[in-house]
């Protein structure tokens, strides 16, 4: 084409710009390549990393509904407090007023064991709630097969694989991973949780005096001394909740038509905490969740 | 017709049903609660301030502003390290008042405030205990001596039962706490039937009312945790590691709310106690 040219360039003159024209265009297309290509593997990292934030999120703030739930906990068991205080204070007799403690205790006891219960579920909680915002926002791309003799509206109302997987709540199950098919071969999207801490609850200690000479006029021969008891929890380890999420997809080989470009692994990082609240009696106990970390 | 309501609410307040008591919020007050408990029939009411005053103003404060009510001091008892209980009273009213140190993350000061009426509860007498609390004028009895503990209460104290939560059969109700706000119950039972039984008893019964059993919790569970907790107990009689390690624990769940039973050992006598809280 270039010595046609060479040739002929004395009696044509039309068409030099041509070679540039080509070779621009497949600039341009390879440029187009390129930004589609990147766009696509930026859409599947939008992917993961809205899993893993919605993840991390929803694990946060179930953590700090948790904490919340301590802290009505926190509230009945300071108005048990005050009515055992009461009571206490207005009673005379020593070995009646060591009786109700007695009793007090054990009730005060028995709700701080149920706070403990309390508290020891919302790990679990967190997790479960965390890998099903994740898989739901991970963007499954697996096509809904059609049966033969199949209408629409059928085909419509069937639910997919994977959405019968969440149902299943199967996602709970260890490697919680999820894996299909395409034409191109296997793909599979799995999330990874960080260890969710326990929070633990501590107990607020508040005296409540039972006897003393000076103030009841009562139990000669007592110790006048303020008598601890648990009134009700002054706070919980671990209360930022910081929950992280890892999210993984891959999509099998595919030939992007450019130096071999293909999806392979991606993978995205989130983690949220609680923030705000208290479990402390009658003090707020909202608790708010916020992203710390992405990456 | 007003002059009717009019006497009516002189003769309330003259028995104080109707007395504002807020003089008793001190200044720099940063948080206030009111509690009603009523306690097998007998109404005490509990405030309770946070406030950023010292304890030494506290002190100060409520002496000034209850002399000035008519208020006598009775006693106190300041315990540097940790609070002072004070007690004031005018004819058969009395307020007790509790000050608490600021604790760990727990900000300012908290007073806790509880007035009450000496004559109506001391009035009941004991009478063997039988018709409210015990009175002051068995108060010669000595820590050891048997006047006046549970096995000295042989018919239920005043009160009343939880339609939707069974007692035990044969049992003798020791004491009736209702709370306002939160509204919860606590009643107390002592009975003879053993643990076993009567752990068998609620989770049988509580079917019957819709309640389904959602924990049951030994406290020696807590096992040493519980040696750390009740080290923080004066050594002696009042309560002891065995006693709380005896506490069996059903929590409930239902229509009604929430119920905690607690079953142990009776910590004076023979039998166990069985504990109720209900809370809506």
């Amino acid at each position: 084409m270039f010595i046609y040219f060479s040739k002929e360039k004395i009696n044509y003159f039309k068409g030099q710009i041509a070679p540039f024209l080509i070779a621009s265009i497949a600039i341009v297309v390879l440029l187009i390549m390129i930004t589609v290509n990147i766009a696509r593997i930026g859409l599947f990292k939008t992917d993961t990393s809205n899993a893993a934030d919605a993840g991390a999120l929803a694990g946060a703030t179930v953590y700090g509904q948790g904490l919340m739930n301590l802290g009505f906990h926190s509230d009945n068991m300071f108005g048990f407090y005050l009515a055992a205080a009461a009571v206490l204070a207005s009673c005379r007799s020593c070995w009646y007023a060591w009786g109700m403690y007695a009793v007090f205790m054990a009730i005060a006891l028995a709700l701080y064991l149920l706070a403990k219960a309390m508290a020891g579920k919302i790990p679990g909680n967190v997790r479960e709630t965390a890998y099903s915002y994740a898989f739901q926002n991970i963007g499954i791309e697996e096509v809904k097969p059609h049966t033969s003799g199949e209408s629409y509206e059928e085909w419509l109302l069937k639910k997919s694989r994977f959405s019968q997987w969440m149902d299943d709540e199967e996602y709970k199950n260890p490697p919680h991973k999820y894996t299909w098919d395409d034409r191109y071969g296997q793909n599979y999207a799995q999330v990874i949780l960080d260890p969710v801490p326990t929070p633990t609850p501590h107990i607020l200690w508040r005296p409540v005096v039972v006897i003393g000479r000076g103030l009841f006029g009562c139990c000669h021969g007592c110790l006048c001394l303020p008598m601890p008891f648990i009134a009700a929890l002054s706070g919980v380890s671990h209360e930022n909740g910081p929950i992280g999420v890892t999210t993984q997809k891959y999509r099998s080989d595919r030939d992007f038509g450019l130096w071999k470009m293909r999806y392979g692994t991606i993978e995205s990082y989130a983690q949220a905490e609680t923030y705000g609240g208290s479990v402390r009696p009658w003090s707020d106990h909202t608790y708010d969740s916020r992203l710390v970390s992405t990456k | 017709m007003p002059l009717i309501i009019f006497i009516i609410l002189m003769g309330l307040n003259f028995l104080g049903y109707t007395q504002d008591f807020s003089f008793l919020k001190p200044p720099s007050t940063f948080y206030q609660r009111e509690q009603k408990v009523n306690v097998s029939g007998q109404d005490i009411k509990a405030y309770v301030f946070q406030t950023t005053l010292t304890e030494a103003d506290l002190i100060d404060f409520y002496d000034r502003v209850l002399k000035d009510k008519g208020f006598t001091k009775a006693s106190e008892e300041f315990q540097q390290a940790s609070t002072g209980f004070f007690k004031y009273t005018k004819k058969s009213q009395v307020i007790n008042i509790q000050i608490m140190k600021a604790q760990g993350d727990f900000p300012g000061v908290t007073v806790v405030a509880s007035v009450y009426n000496q004559s109506a509860i001391s009035s009941e007498g004991c009478s063997t205990c039988g018709g409210g609390f015990p009175s002051d004028n068995s108060l010669t009895s000595s820590p050891g001596s048997t006047a006046q503990n549970f096995d000295s209460i042989t018919e239920d104290l005043p009160g009343e039962d939880l339609e939707f939560i069974p007692r035990p059969p044969g049992s003798i109700r020791l004491v009736n706490v209702k709370n306002d706000a939160p509204f919860m119950v606590n009643i107390v039972y002592k009975c003879s039937q053993s643990r076993e039984e009567l752990k068998k008893f609620y989770k049988q019964n509580m079917d019957y009312h819709y309640w389904k059993l959602t924990a049951e919790i030994s406290s020696s569970q807590l096992g040493d945790e519980l040696k750390n907790l009740t080290g923080k107990l004066p050594q002696g009689p009042p309560v002891s590691l065995d006693v709380l390690t005896s506490a069996y624990n059903l929590y409930f769940k239902g229509p009604y709310g929430e119920a905690t039973i607690v079953i142990m050992e009776n910590p004076q006598g023979e039998g166990r106690v069985v504990s109720i809280l209900y809370r809506k």
